[in-house]
């Protein structure tokens, strides 16, 4: 089986479980059952000033692909999260940059590159780092390690801050405590867009009434 | 390209990350550049040990003659040990295990499924009293390094290279069986010879026998000499099914006899085990449970006379004095090898020797009949 026909996730043809509609206009790395296990959110999460933007739920199967693209190290995975709204995120985000919160030095060696500027790459607008972990501070799981994660970012020495709107980007929006820290050294940003948000944060059905969620029969709902 | 790990070379797997190619179909035991091939470790060389052996029994003649004849044969060569299940197929392989350790060599024990992990460490710890044997499994990696290392199948991936002898136990298990990325971690972590231990050698390891890379040494006696037990079959509609099933857990509850009732999916054990838990104390255990330390703890300390089971519990494990009954025997579920090992789990101690077997069936089945066939073959040659 060629690459290209290959779910990223499964394995197994990129045909299994996907409509006709689907087949013919939605490009995407994943088959029809493998989108269904994630559960698209609408939206947005306020933050204190911030606006959030959350792509997913963060639930089981999410977490168990973004381990595999992150621990595992599988950049193939990359895509497959922003894919079948990227060209709507881009429409969106057309004049803003995109600063990606900062990952430790230590993992970006291990894996041979930056999980979050990359998870954003499909989007194709400009990507700008300006902040940075103080030290090798490795997040924890816990809500109150993940707290005082904020005293652990600061804005890179002598980076020039772009003119327009800035737009920050991260994976997950768990306890919102990175957010608000780099809202804090950067006043200027607004917005932020985050593949996956917690469930606290959510209402309790978050997803949108018309998506490409599917039930257990497979059929959209 | 050839993954160093699993030995894939299907291009449509490998994937040009920012360090290079890496194999995607093992993927989930994290990512292995196809370049590293050379770059596997050593293993840093050991002293020997001496350690002491101290079986419960001890070996029958036949047994001590399989135990030698291995002793030698994986020396050279690959060996699969086909003894029928209760033939203590643990035990022969332990004098290969101490011959192993006293050269200074690295051992380890693997197995497909973690519960017999838990069974097996805990056998070895108590005939090797010398060593220090750690299982390694799901919920048990904090420590990763002994003397002897009992791990599931998947935990092979941390020791690549590193064993002088590893003994694979049931290959002809899920998820072990038919999966080629644990196939290739297996190989990868062994770079002396394997042995295997199943009562049912898949068709794989029997190519192996007759191309002859695999020696095979077989067993067809339990160690107290008793036949195996051959299942009563029951041919008939669902219904009446569950009234065979209901007279027969009748019967053991009036003799004091503890019951595994095995059936072929988690759902209708569930099911099951709440119908029947209107009459009967019962318990359920399934890949899904999560009290399976406790559950099989029960069943061994006799404290639950009756338990619902998937194939989860199948293969090595060993409750004392326990009758077995598979439900929908006929399910596509249930192979000849799966079959042979359910009824396996009776009479495999010396203070119960013998015990029930029945196999309820909505129509008559293949794997049923060749399974019935088998045993009563094992008998005769034994």
């Amino acid at each position: 089986m060629p690459p290209a026909e290959r779910c990223l996730w499964c394995g197994g043809p990129l045909l299994n479980g996907r409509t006709i509609s689907e087949l013919l206009f939605v490009d995407d790395e994943l088959c029809g059952k493998c989108r269904g296990l994630l559960t698209p959110i609408a939206g947005q999460v306020k933050l204190g000033d911030l606006s959030v933007q959350g792509l997913y739920v963060y639930d089981e199967a999410f977490m168990k692909m973004l381990v595999q693209y992150k621990e595992c190290m599988d950049e193939a995975l990359q895509n497959i999260f922003l894919k079948p709204r990227q060209d709507s995120l881009r429409r969106r985000y057309r004049r803003a940059a995109l600063i990606p919160m900062p990952s430790s030095r230590a993992k970006r060696e291990k894996r041979g590159f930056d999980t979050i500027p990359q998870l954003f790459f499909g989007l194709r607008l400009p990507v700008v780092p300006l902040l940075e972990k103080t030290d090798d501070y490795e997040q924890q799981g816990n809500a109150k390690q993940r707290q005082s994660a904020a005293s652990h970012i600061r804005l890179i020495p002598g980076v020039s801050i772009p003119s327009g709107p800035l737009v920050l980007i991260d994976d997950v929006l768990t306890t919102g405590s990175t957010l608000r820290a780099a809202q804090a050294l950067l006043p200027q940003a607004h917005e932020a867009l985050v593949l996956a948000v917690n469930q606290r944060f959510l209402p309790p059905d978050p997803r949108p009434p018309f998506s490409f969620q599917r039930n257990k029969r497979g059929f959209p709902h | 390209m050839r993954c160093p790990r699993c030995f894939n070379e299907d291009p449509s797997w490998f994937y040009l990350g920012s360090k290079g190619w890496y194999c995607r179909r093992c993927i989930g035991f994290s990512r292995m550049l196809v370049c590293e091939t050379a770059e596997l470790p050593e293993p840093e060389p050991k002293e020997p040990l001496d350690p002491h052996l101290r079986l419960d029994y001890p070996l029958t003649a036949a047994q001590q003659r399989i135990s030698d004849q291995l002793c030698e044969l994986s020396e050279t060569q690959d060996v699969l040990v086909d003894a029928v299940c209760g033939a203590g197929k643990t035990e022969i392989v332990m004098a290969c295990l101490q011959r192993r350790l006293q050269r200074g060599q690295q051992v380890a024990v693997a197995v497909a499924r973690r519960q017999v992990v838990l069974e097996l460490a805990k056998r070895l710890a108590a005939a090797f009293p010398d060593l220090s044997v750690i299982p390694v499994c799901q919920g048990y990696t904090q420590k990763t390094e002994a003397d002897l290392i009992v791990c599931t199948t998947h935990q092979l991936y941390r020791y690549p290279r590193r064993f002088d002898l590893l003994v694979l136990d049931e290959p002809d298990a899920f998820p072990y069986k038919g999966d080629p990325v644990l196939h290739g971690i297996a190989r990868v972590s062994c770079r002396g010879q394997i042995v295997y231990t199943t009562a049912t050698p898949d068709a794989e390891l029997q190519a192996r026998i007759r191309v002859g890379t695999l020696a095979q040494l077989k067993l067809n006696r339990r160690p107290h000499g008793y036949d195996l037990p051959v299942p009563h079959v029951v041919i008939g509609p669902g219904i009446w099914l569950l009234i065979q099933l209901y007279r027969w857990l009748k019967s053991k509850q009036k003799a004091g006899k503890q019951a595994l009732i095995f059936v072929p999916t988690i759902q209708e054990c569930y099911r099951l085990k709440a119908l029947f838990s209107l009459r009967f104390a019962c318990g359920a255990l399934t890949s899904k449970s999560e009290d399976q330390d406790e559950t099989l703890r029960k069943l061994r300390a006799k404290e639950l006379p009756f338990c619902f089971a998937t194939t989860v519990l199948e293969r090595g494990v060993t409750i004392s004095g326990v009758d077995v009954c598979v439900m929908l025997a006929d399910h596509s579920v249930f192979d000849e090898a799966s079959l042979i090992q359910m009824i396996g789990r009776v009479g495999r101690s010396f203070a119960c020797p013998q015990g029930d077997g029945l196999f309820l069936c909505r129509q008559r089945s293949a794997a049923v009949e060749r399974c019935v066939k088998r045993l009563k073959e094992a008998n005769a040659a034994g």
